[in-house]
C-alpha cells in the first residue's frame, strides 16, 4: 500500500451527529481544534399531543409556540400557549430542549443526557455548515494513515521517542506533552496510549498498535477500518501495519523536521494534518509495507 | 453491502424483515422494534449514527400504524439537510402505508406488496436491486444451484466480499449472504461472531491468544495478502457456520440440513478436496447422504448416520466390488473408493459419485461439541484431522 506525505488542498467533511443546536457560519476561517458545531444527546424524549392541549388545528401548532425548535427549556417554562381569557398551555416538566414538532402537531421534548461538540480538522474556510456537517477547505500538508481511532483533535506536532522503532513509553508521558501531538513510535501499548489521554496529549501517530491494546480502549466491536468517535476517548493514528511495525525513517525524518508546528489527527480520513508552509518539507512516499508469514505484523527485515 | 435499517411492530414481521435481509445480502446496520418505547431523538439519533440507505419498513393489517410512523419520522428528522437521505421501503396494509407516507414527507419512497402475499419475493428483488452489482454474485449461485441435474442442491461460497449460499428444491431456489468472509471481509467476521469462534477452528503448536489473531486479521483484511492455511481454512469454516446458522434460524427452509448434493465454491475451491469437505461437514453439520464436489470435481459421498441407524450396516459398492462400512460412534471416517461409486444404507438411502477422496462418515454427532479448553480442543479437531488422507 503506499501512502503519501505530501502537501495541498484538504477538504474535510464532518458528519454531525444528531441534536446540532449551533453550528459556525459559512466563509468563517477556522483552526484546527476550533469547535465548529455544539449540540445535545437525548436521554429521552416525550411526545405532547400539542394541538389536543392547545385546542387547535396541528397546522397551527407552530404559530403557538413560545420557543424555537433547538431551544433549552427550564423546568416550569411555558412551551406553547392559546386562547385569551381562558388559555391552554403546555409547561416543561423538566429542564430539556424541544426536538421536533410533528405534522400531527404533537411537540416532542428531549431531556439532555450531555453535550458534545465538533472541532474542526483543519485549517480553513467553512464551505458547508448545516445540521447535517461542516466542510472545510484548508491547505496542510498530510500524512495518510492506515487507521484512525476516537476523536479528531489539534495540538502541536511533538516527537514522542528518540528513534523510529521505539516503542511509546508510558513512563516518558507527563503533563508536560499535554496539548501535543506525539509522534514517530513503533508501537504503542494500551498503559501508554490510556497514560497520554490522563495526562492531556492531544493525540499519537504511531506505526502499530496490537488489538490488546484497542480492545481494552474502543470495546470488541472496534475495527480494523478505524472508528471515529465523538466520546472522550484516546486519539490515535496508526500509520502502518497492526501488531508490530516500524515507523518509515524517512517520515519520521520529516516530521521531526516540523516539530513545534500545529498539526491535527483526522479520524474520519485516518490522517495527520501538519499547518506548515508549501516549502518546510519535501513529499515523501512509503516504504512497501511487507508483512510477515503469520500476519502478525511487518516483517523485522524489512524495518 | 446494502446498510440497512429494519422497522417493524410485531414479531412475525421482525422475522420478515431478518428474513428478508438475509435473502438480499443487505447489512442491518439497526433494528428498531417500535414498540420499544424510545422517544424520537433517540431513534433520530439511532438512524443518524448508524447511517442506513435504505429503511425498510414491514406493518401488519390491524397493527397499530402510527408506532410505525413515528419511526419513520424519527428517521426524516435525522436525515434533515442530507445529500444522501435513505430510502424508505414499505411494505404492509393500505392503513399502514397511509400513515408512513404522510411522516415521510418528502424522503424517497417506494411501496411493494406484503412480504405475506409473494412470500417476500417482490422485496428481496428490490432490495438487490437497490444493492446494484454487488448482488450478482448471489443471483449467480442461485444459478448454479438450480442448474444442478437434481433436487435439495445446496451451494456454497465463501470470498473477499462474504459468503453465500443457495438451495434448490423442486424447481425452486432460496439464497443468503451475509459480509463476513475470509480476505478484506475478515474483519467483519471477527466483530459478527468474536474472535474466539475463529480461534477455536486453528490446529497447531502456537495457536495465537485471541487479540493477538485479531492483529492477524486486521492485517489480512487492510491488506492484499493471502493468509496462513490454518488460518483461511478456520475463517472459511466460521463464516460458512455463521451463515448456516442464520438461514436455519430466520429462513426456516425445510430440507436445508439434509442436501442430497453440496457444491462447493469461492475460496473452498481452493483448499484440498478433503479441507474443503472437512470445512463443510464442520460449519453445516448436515445430516442424511450427500455428493460434495468441490469446484467442478466430486470431492467425497458423506453419510451422517441418523441416531436410529447405529449399528445398522452401510453398503458400498464400486470398482472393487461391495463392501460392508462399519463406523464407530463418535468419530469421522474416510473409506477410499475405486470409480463410481454408490452407498446404500439400510432404509435404501442411496448416494453415488466418482469421489476423489472417498466416502466419507461422519459419525461425531450433532450438533457438534467442541470443547472450550485449549488442550481438549486441539487433540479433538487433530483426531478429526488424523481421519482425512
Amino acid at each position: 500500500m503506499a501512502l503519501n506525505w505530501s502537501h495541498g488542498e484538504r477538504v474535510a467533511s464532518l458528519r454531525l451527529p444528531f441534536g446540532a443546536s449551533s453550528v459556525v457560519a459559512m466563509d468563517t476561517l477556522v483552526r484546527a481544534g476550533d469547535i465548529v458545531a455544539r449540540g445535545t444527546h437525548y436521554r429521552a424524549t416525550r411526545r405532547v399531543d400539542a394541538a389536543k392541549a392547545l385546542a387547535s388545528s396541528p397546522e397551527t401548532v407552530r404559530g403557538l409556540l413560545r420557543v424555537r425548535v433547538g431551544d433549552t427549556v427550564r423546568e416550569g417554562a411555558i412551551v406553547a400557549r392559546s386562547g385569551q381569557r381562558f388559555a391552554r398551555a403546555i409547561v416543561a416538566a423538566q429542564d430539556g430542549r424541544l426536538v421536533h414538532v410533528d405534522a400531527a402537531g404533537g411537540v416532542h421534548l428531549g431531556t439532555i443526557r450531555g453535550e458534545w461538540t465538533a472541532q474542526a480538522p483543519i485549517d480553513g474556510v467553512v464551505q458547508r455548515a448545516d445540521r447535517d456537517r461542516v466542510v472545510i477547505a484548508g491547505s496542510a500538508w498530510t500524512l495518510a494513515g492506515l487507521a484512525a481511532f476516537g476523536p479528531s483533535r489539534a495540538g502541536v506536532l511533538s516527537r514522542a521517542v528518540a528513534q523510529p522503532f521505539d516503542d511509546l513509553s508510558p513512563s516518558g508521558l507527563d503533563v508536560a506533552a499535554s496539548g501535543r501531538i506525539a509522534f514517530g513510535a513503533g508501537r504503542a501499548g494500551g498503559e501508554a496510549l490510556t497514560r497520554a489521554h490522563a495526562v492531556g496529549v492531544a493525540g499519537v501517530v504511531c506505526a502499530s498498535i496490537s488489538f490488546r491494546a484497542l480492545v481494552p480502549i474502543y470495546g470488541d466491536d472496534v475495527s480494523a477500518f478505524g472508528s471515529a468517535s465523538w466520546d472522550d476517548a484516546p486519539t490515535i493514528l496508526v500509520t502502518r501495519a497492526f501488531g508490530r511495525a516500524g515507523f518509515d525513517p524517512d517520515i519520521f525524518a520529516r516530521l521531526a523536521a516540523l516539530e513545534g508546528e500545529r498539526a491535527a489527527i483526522d479520524t474520519a480520513t485516518a490522517s495527520l494534518h501538519v499547518f506548515a508552509a508549501p516549502d518546510a518539507s519535501e513529499p515523501a512516499e512509503w516504504r512497501d509495507i511487507v508483512l510477515d508469514d503469520e500476519l502478525s505484523g511487518e516483517r523485522a527485515d524489512g524495518l | 453491502m446494502l446498510p440497512l435499517a429494519t422497522v417493524a411492530g410485531d414479531e412475525e414481521s421482525l422475522r420478515w424483515c431478518r428474513s428478508l435481509a438475509l435473502r438480499a445480502g443487505a447489512s442491518v446496520v439497526l433494528a428498531v422494534d417500535a414498540r420499544d418505547g424510545a422517544g424520537l431523538a433517540e431513534r433520530a439519533a439511532a438512524f443518524r449514527s448508524s447511517d442506513p440507505r435504505v429503511v425498510l419498513v414491514v406493518g401488519r393489517e390491524g397493527h397499530d400504524a402510527g408506532a410505525l410512523a413515528g419511526v419513520v419520522e424519527a428517521a426524516r428528522v435525522a436525515s434533515l439537510g442530507a445529500d444522501d437521505a435513505p430510502r424508505v421501503v414499505a411494505a404492509g396494509s393500505r392503513e399502514m402505508l397511509a400513515a408512513v407516507h404522510e411522516a415521510l414527507a418528502g424522503l424517497p419512497w417506494e411501496r411493494t406488496a406484503s412480504p405475506r402475499e409473494d412470500d417476500g419475493v417482490g422485496l428481496v428483488r428490490r432490495l438487490r436491486a437497490l444493492r446494484g452489482q454487488e448482488a450478482e454474485a448471489l443471483e449467480r449461485l442461485e444459478r448454479v444451484a438450480l442448474d444442478a441435474d437434481t433436487d435439495d442442491v445446496l451451494a456454497c461460497e465463501v470470498d473477499d466480499d462474504g459468503v453465500r449460499a443457495a438451495f434448490a428444491s423442486r424447481g425452486g431456489v432460496i439464497s443468503a449472504e451475509l459480509g463476513v468472509g475470509v480476505g478484506r471481509s475478515a474483519d467483519a467476521l471477527v466483530r459478527r461472531a468474536g474472535p474466539r469462534a475463529v480461534r477455536r477452528w486453528l490446529v497447531g503448536d502456537a495457536v495465537p491468544e485471541v487479540t493477538l489473531l485479531r492483529d492477524r486479521i486486521a492485517n489480512l483484511s487492510r491488506f492484499v495478502v493471502s493468509a496462513p492455511r490454518g488460518l483461511e481454512l478456520a475463517l472459511a469454516r466460521e463464516a460458512l457456520r455463521e451463515l448456516i446458522a442464520a438461514m436455519r434460524r430466520d429462513l426456516g427452509t425445510p430440507g436445508i440440513e439434509r442436501p442430497r448434493v453440496v457444491l462447493l465454491r469461492g475460496a473452498f475451491a481452493q483448499f484440498t478436496p478433503a479441507e474443503a469437505v472437512a470445512a463443510f461437514l464442520d460449519a453445516a453439520e448436515p445430516h442424511g447422504l450427500a455428493r460434495v464436489q468441490v469446484g467442478d470435481f466430486d470431492a467425497a459421498l458423506v453419510i451422517v448416520p441418523a441416531n436410529q441407524d447405529r449399528g445398522r450396516p452401510l453398503r458400498v459398492v464400486d470398482e472393487r466390488g461391495e463392501r460392508a462400512l462399519q463406523h464407530t460412534v463418535g468419530a469421522l471416517g474416510v473409506i477410499p473408493t475405486a470409480g463410481r461409486a454408490v452407498v446404500h444404507t439400510e432404509r435404501d438411502d442411496v448416494v453415488a459419485g466418482s469421489p476423489a477422496i472417498g466416502v466419507v462418515v461422519d459419525a461425531r454427532g450433532r450438533p457438534l461439541a467442541i470443547p472450550d479448553r485449549d488442550g481438549e480442543r486441539q487433540t479433538l479437531l487433530r483426531r478429526w484431522a488424523a481421519a482425512w488422507p
